[in-house]
């Protein structure tokens, strides 16, 4: 193939899009946080401790502002502690979590509603999303 | 101690931030590498991840290393990186530099000759050029150093040379600081091969920079002597000669002068033109003022004219505009005879390279405007006689073009 088919058939197939994943998020908040093994075992815990306890604070948790960098170059025990993450709770939200907290809630929200909008996701925090769904649930086991 | 300078860091601050200890290997760095997935890919494809051991060879093109479960990347030479730390991180190094200075208070007492090389092939070779060719009508043509007592006794430069001069060119204070410099060598240990902890290196490093610093001194204090001893062959009116031009920054005589410019050592030198006149394709006279047409001694050797100026060969009226030269070639290093080619290739652009049968230029001093121009040369216009030009004071210079 010379070089003018490679160009043709680079064009045809198009540009992959360079956005941000899983991996990349789950990096920047290791790196942010500075997370060791300790974390594996802190998503075994069950979500609803966490909204018990958070529901005697503040009703509305913010969500927290964090860089992902599209290229996440880190060190190998981060990069091996953020596919082992991905593996333990691999689920479509953790793209979208900027804390610790979320990437642990990600799980239970996508169990409660797989289809809730990427803006949602973006804009709002998992706990507040989480805490909606269950609520929802709730009211419809009421009614029932 | 890396990115200690505000420039932005270097993509070798964050690996080496990132690093808690770092490997040596054949007089060569090695970071810890970063992770990625194409990395991973990129290491499995090699196959050196399934091996127990990757040799360490005993040479120095090894991009990888592992030692147990961390991989190393080669980053730079660790004797380059002494060696051009100056380059990499000046703030850094200025610290380290100072910090020697509280060490050996001796070094700081070092005057700085204020005249540089350049400082000399400006006054010793280029301004007895152009001062002694105003003076070829005289019948007999003036040697430098003749220049020079001229140049001396029109600016009213007493021809002794003043104390704190005589002790800046004093040899032996220097000599002394070169014995004392000699036995200030540090011992700098070898780094040894396989990992090291950033404190380790850290220190290493501290050592060798200072033990470089040292070099880099004895370097300059030699430099300073030799050229101290060239001074003590030339004579002292020169002398003084030189060293006021160097306090003051700047001078001019007959036409001729430099001023400092804001870089440390480089000048602009420059030469006046005098008045001229110019002639158009009708036979009509243009005069035009007196400009400075000069040139930097750093970068290009490109003439230009100094003042707010308008002229057929300079694109808009305007300061320091580049006079257009078409196909001259000129020099781009600065030395004397090129200095000189280039300040009269510029004003003979000005004062013989309109040809007023072509219009060559970026404007035709007819009023005829080019297309596009603004710039027009009516208020030039003088009649044929006018006294100036009749009394021979002013010439039609492009008269014969």
């Amino acid at each position: 193939m010379n070089l003018l088919d490679k160009i043709k058939k680079a064009r045809e197939k198009g540009k992959a899009s360079i956005g941000v994943n899983s991996l990349n998020t789950v990096i920047a908040i290791i790196e942010a946080y500075s997370l060791d093994s300790n974390f594996l075992r802190f998503l075994d815990a069950s979500p609803y401790l966490i909204v018990e306890r958070k529901n005697t604070g503040s009703r509305f948790t913010r969500k927290p502002d964090l860089r992902i960098p599209i290229f996440p170059l880190t060190s190998r025990r981060n990069y091996l502690l953020a596919k082992q993450v991905i593996e333990a709770i691999g689920n479509p939200y953790i793209r979208f979590s900027r804390a610790p907290e979320e990437v642990y809630l990600s799980k239970f929200l996508y169990r409660e509603n797989p289809s809730i909008s990427h803006d949602e996701l973006r804009n709002y925090h998992f706990e507040i999303l989480l805490r909606r769904e269950i609520d929802k649930k709730k009211s419809k086991n009421r009614f029932q | 101690m890396i990115g200690v300078n505000s420039s932005p860091p270097l993509p070798i601050d964050y690996l080496y931030n990132f690093a808690k200890e770092l490997f040596i290997h054949s007089g060569y760095v090695y970071f810890p590498l970063l992770f990625d997935p194409d990395v991973e890919k990129e290491l499995k494809a090699s196959g050196l991840c399934s091996r127990q051991h990757v040799e360490i060879e005993n040479s120095s093109s090894n991009i990888l290393l592992r030692d147990r479960e961390s991989w190393f990347v080669k980053g730079m030479s660790l004797e380059s990186f002494v060696s051009s730390y100056e380059k990499l991180a000046p703030e850094s190094y200025n610290q380290h530099l100072e910090a020697l200075y509280k060490e050996l208070p001796f070094l700081s007492s070092i005057d700085d000759n204020p005249i540089t090389d350049k400082l000399c092939t400006i006054i010793l070779e280029i301004l007895p050029y152009f001062v002694s060719k105003n003076r070829r009508h005289e019948r007999k043509k003036l040697t430098r150093d003749e220049v020079l007592e001229l140049v001396s006794e029109k600016l009213n430069i007493p021809p002794v040379l003043p104390e704190h001069a005589r002790r800046i060119l004093n040899i032996e204070k220097l000599r002394v600081a070169l014995n004392s410099l000699s036995k200030a060598r540090p011992t700098c240990s070898k780094l040894p091969s396989g990992i090291v902890s950033k404190t380790e290196f850290e220190h290493w490093f501290s050592e060798s920079l200072k033990a470089e610093i040292i070099k880099n001194e004895r370097r300059k204090i030699k430099r300073s002597i030799a050229s101290r001893e060239k001074f003590a062959r030339i004579n002292e009116k020169v002398l003084a000669v030189l060293f006021f031009a160097a306090e003051k920054g700047s001078l001019e005589i007959e036409g001729f002068g430099f001023f400092a410019t804001e870089h440390e050592g480089e000048f602009i030198i420059y030469k006046r033109t005098g008045e001229y006149a110019l002639k158009d394709y009708y036979g009509r006279i243009y005069m035009f003022p007196d400009c400075r047409v000069a040139i930097r001694t750093n970068g290009t050797l490109d003439p230009f004219v100094i003042e707010n100026y308008k002229h057929p060969f300079l694109q808009k009226h305007a300061p320091g505009q580049k006079i257009c030269m078409r196909n001259t070639l000129l020099p781009s290093t600065f030395t004397a005879q090129n200095a000189i080619f280039a300040i009269q290739e510029g004003i003979s652009a000005l004062l013989y390279g309109y040809k007023y049968r072509k219009r060559n230029g970026y404007h035709s001093l007819d009023s005829i405007p080019m297309p596009g121009s603004t710039v027009t040369f009516d208020d030039y216009m003088v009649p044929k006689d006018h006294p100036r030009i009749l009394r021979g004071e002013v010439l039609v210079t492009n008269e014969f073009r």
